[in-house]
């Protein structure tokens, strides 16, 4: 940016602890001792000295320098003179002098208050930026009673008026609110390199995407978030409740949280949820009549009986729309239950026999992954011991059988089969190793564990393939 | 290859991009213009910069790219890949003569880079500063572009996922405008997943 130098520029300014000390253009070779910042004359005038007075023609000293509130400045330049200053604070006014001869830009600081003090036109025109620790420590320090010393006519003729509102600085330590005629000088206070801190639009499309704790986390984060988050039906009609939260979720927050979906939801899923009972279930059926997929998979308190007689009594009310159920690990499962499930679920038989996705034994630490598949029900008839619960698929190639025709070999419940905790192959006859938790992995799972130098895991029995573990 | 309808866009800023219909018409907000009889004149897009459009250009490019591939190789299976590289073709840029050129922070790589997978060059396109990344999902929903929409929404859900409000806060810049009592009442109403 060019200087302009059809306006007379200001004689320099000089802010002492205070107190204006204008008017004259080399004020600071002047009564040096009596500034409190403790400066070493010696080096100072070593540098003023080899500056060229008034290199553009300017009618003003070479610099103009705001001294102690400034010492701190932690500034970058062309290089120029650093070499021959030994004491910061004359970093800073070789800085400036650089700024003043020069158009140099400052780093700006940790403190994230970039002012752009554009002070008038005819003063700053390269827009000077400093970027300033103008913490309260420094200004604290120096009294920085800019105000109203300031506003004297030098002031004035320089379009520098600091103003009283730097009082209000000494106050706020970082809000830094210049006051109005460096608010025209686009004094810029706000937070680097961002929107002035309101969350931006792209964050609400993004809520529909996070997870349940998620969800409750970004409801704290600010006013505009709290409110999408919780006036938009939308974000609560499928909820999905795993680790971490399935152990701490109860009845009621079960109910609050259904509840934000206006009668909408469409999808819940509790995943091994210890503290939800028939009751708390029965209320979230009861008042949520679009609900369409549901799982209790694991939920010890939530009794099949509870659940078909909620069931029953939705369907005999017309309001029953769940097409799609998961209650694997309930104890409990009768014949008299299935049938009346396959009632109410309207199944008929031949779909559970109809191809569909295999399903493998995924460890036992977490069996309950909601299946993404569309059987209306995940349970089935062991074929070989024609218990009801969940049946495996084998992952083995040697087990499967022709496409389209899956074999019945190796299909079966947990107990008829034993498997692989971490990959879910079939265990019979063959070497495996006992884990901890006693259960079963196979020989190729065990030495994957050691393969890898850096992260030797040890025989504690946790997954480490990389499922989501419940910990 | 018979010659392709190109359809003509402006940026915000001016700066107009020349594309195929396919590729255009993978925003349904361009697809309906089009249809509404305005293909053949220049669309202007004034809340879409001319870095941001080029991106999702690129994007729908290589998209269009693939599906034509798939469905080419549905029928005749002997088709080779390379083709994919050929048809992604980089959006023709005809600078306005009176506007000053401005110089698109392209990644030239970008166009020789090709992953195993779309989703592996999703997750690389999609692999860009903040500012960026709310710039095309704000852009991607003007333009309805569902894939792109739901691929930087993820990518913003990615950033916040597992992290403490304040930890959310400070990767957003976000002030917290809650009174003390309220952050203590919203605090406790969550108490219960953070014990």
């Amino acid at each position: 940016m060019a200087l302009n130098f059809s306006h007379p520029i200001v004689s320099p300014v000089r802010i002492r602890n205070g107190y204006f000390n204008g008017g004259d253009s080399y004020g600071f070779e002047r009564d040096r001792t009596e500034r409190s910042g403790g400066v070493s004359e010696s080096i100072s005038k070593e540098v003023i000295d080899l500056l060229p007075s008034d290199p553009f023609d300017m009618n003003v000293s070479t610099f103009t320098y705001i001294t102690d509130w400034l010492e701190n400045l932690d500034l970058e330049y062309g290089g120029f003179g650093r070499n021959m200053i030994e004491n910061n604070q004359y970093n800073l006014l070789a800085s400036l002098n650089l700024v003043w001869t020069n158009v140099v830009r400052f780093q700006p600081f940790s403190t994230d208050l970039t002012l752009h003090p554009v002070i008038s036109d005819a003063f700053f025109q390269h827009g000077l930026e400093l970027g300033s620790t103008l913490e309260s420590a420094n200004v604290e320090r120096h009294g920085l009673e800019l105000g109203s010393t300031l506003e004297s006519t030098n002031v004035e003729r320089h379009g520098l008026e600091l103003g009283s509102t730097l009082e209000s600085a000494n106050a706020e330590r970082h809000g830094l609110e210049l006051g109005s005629a460096l608010e025209s000088a686009n004094v810029e206070s706000s937070s680097y390199g961002d929107d002035e801190g309101v969350p931006n639009a792209s964050l609400e499309f993004a809520l529909r995407f996070l997870s349940l704790r998620d969800l409750l986390s970004v409801q704290g984060v600010c006013r505009s978030l709290r409110s999408s988050v919780q006036t938009d039906p939308s974000l609560w009609m499928s909820i999905n409740v795993n680790y971490p939260l399935n152990e701490k979720i109860t009845d009621d927050i079960l109910f609050e949280l259904t509840s934000k979906a206006q009668g909408k939801l469409k999808s819940l899923s509790l995943v091994e949820c210890p503290k939800i009972t028939d009751d708390g279930f029965k209320r979230v059926l009861e008042t949520n009549l679009q609900l369409a997929k549901l799982s209790v998979a694991g939920c010890t308190r939530v009794s099949v009986e509870g659940i078909v007689s909620t069931m029953k009594k939705l369907k005999s009310e017309g309001t029953l729309c769940i097409k799609h159920l998961r209650v694997g690990g309930l104890c409990g499962m009768k014949e008299k239950h299935f049938e009346d499930l396959k009632i109410l679920l309207e199944i008929h038989n031949c779909k559970l026999q109809n191809n569909h996705k295999p399903r493998f034994f995924r460890g036992g630490h977490n069996p309950y992954l909601l299946c993404d598949d569309d059987l209306p029900i995940d349970i089935e008839h062991c074929p070989k011991c024609q218990r009801l619960g969940l049946v495996y698929d084998c992952p083995v190639e040697d087990c499967q059988g022709e496409g389209g025709n899956r074999s019945q070999v190796c299909r079966g419940c947990i107990l008829c089969i034993p498997r692989c905790v971490d990959c879910g192959c079939c265990i019979n006859d063959s070497e495996y190793e006992e884990t901890f938790f006693l259960d079963r992995r196979c020989l190729d799972c065990s030495w994957s564990l050691f393969d890898d130098d850096d992260n030797i895991a040890p025989f504690t029995g946790e997954n480490s393939s990389g499922n989501e573990s419940s910990g | 290859m018979s010659s392709k309808k190109m359809i003509t866009l402006k940026s915000s800023d001016g700066r107009i991009f020349e594309v195929e219909e396919a590729v255009a018409q993978e925003s349904q907000t361009i697809k309906h213009m089009i249809e509404d009889g305005y293909g053949n004149s220049v669309i202007p897009l004034p809340n879409v910069t001319g870095r941001i459009l080029y991106k999702i250009i690129e994007f729908c490019t290589k998209h269009v790219a693939v599906e034509e591939d798939i469905k080419q190789k549905s029928v005749e299976p002997t088709v080779v890949v390379e083709d994919v590289k050929q048809k992604s073709v980089e959006p023709t840029v005809v600078e306005d003569v009176k506007q000053k050129s401005v110089e698109l922070p392209v990644d030239d790589d970008a166009w020789d880079a090709e992953p195993s997978d779309i989703d592996e060059w999703d997750a690389q396109f999609i692999d860009v500063d903040e500012s960026t990344m709310f710039e095309l999902i704000v852009a991607s929903n003007y333009l309805n572009i569902k894939r792109l929409m739901d691929l930087s929404a993820q990518a913003i859900a990615d950033m916040m996922k597992d992290k403490t409000v304040e930890e959310i806060r400070k990767i957003f810049n976000i002030q917290n405008d809650f009174t003390p009592e309220e952050e203590m009442k919203i605090r406790n109403e969550n108490s219960w997943a953070y014990e």
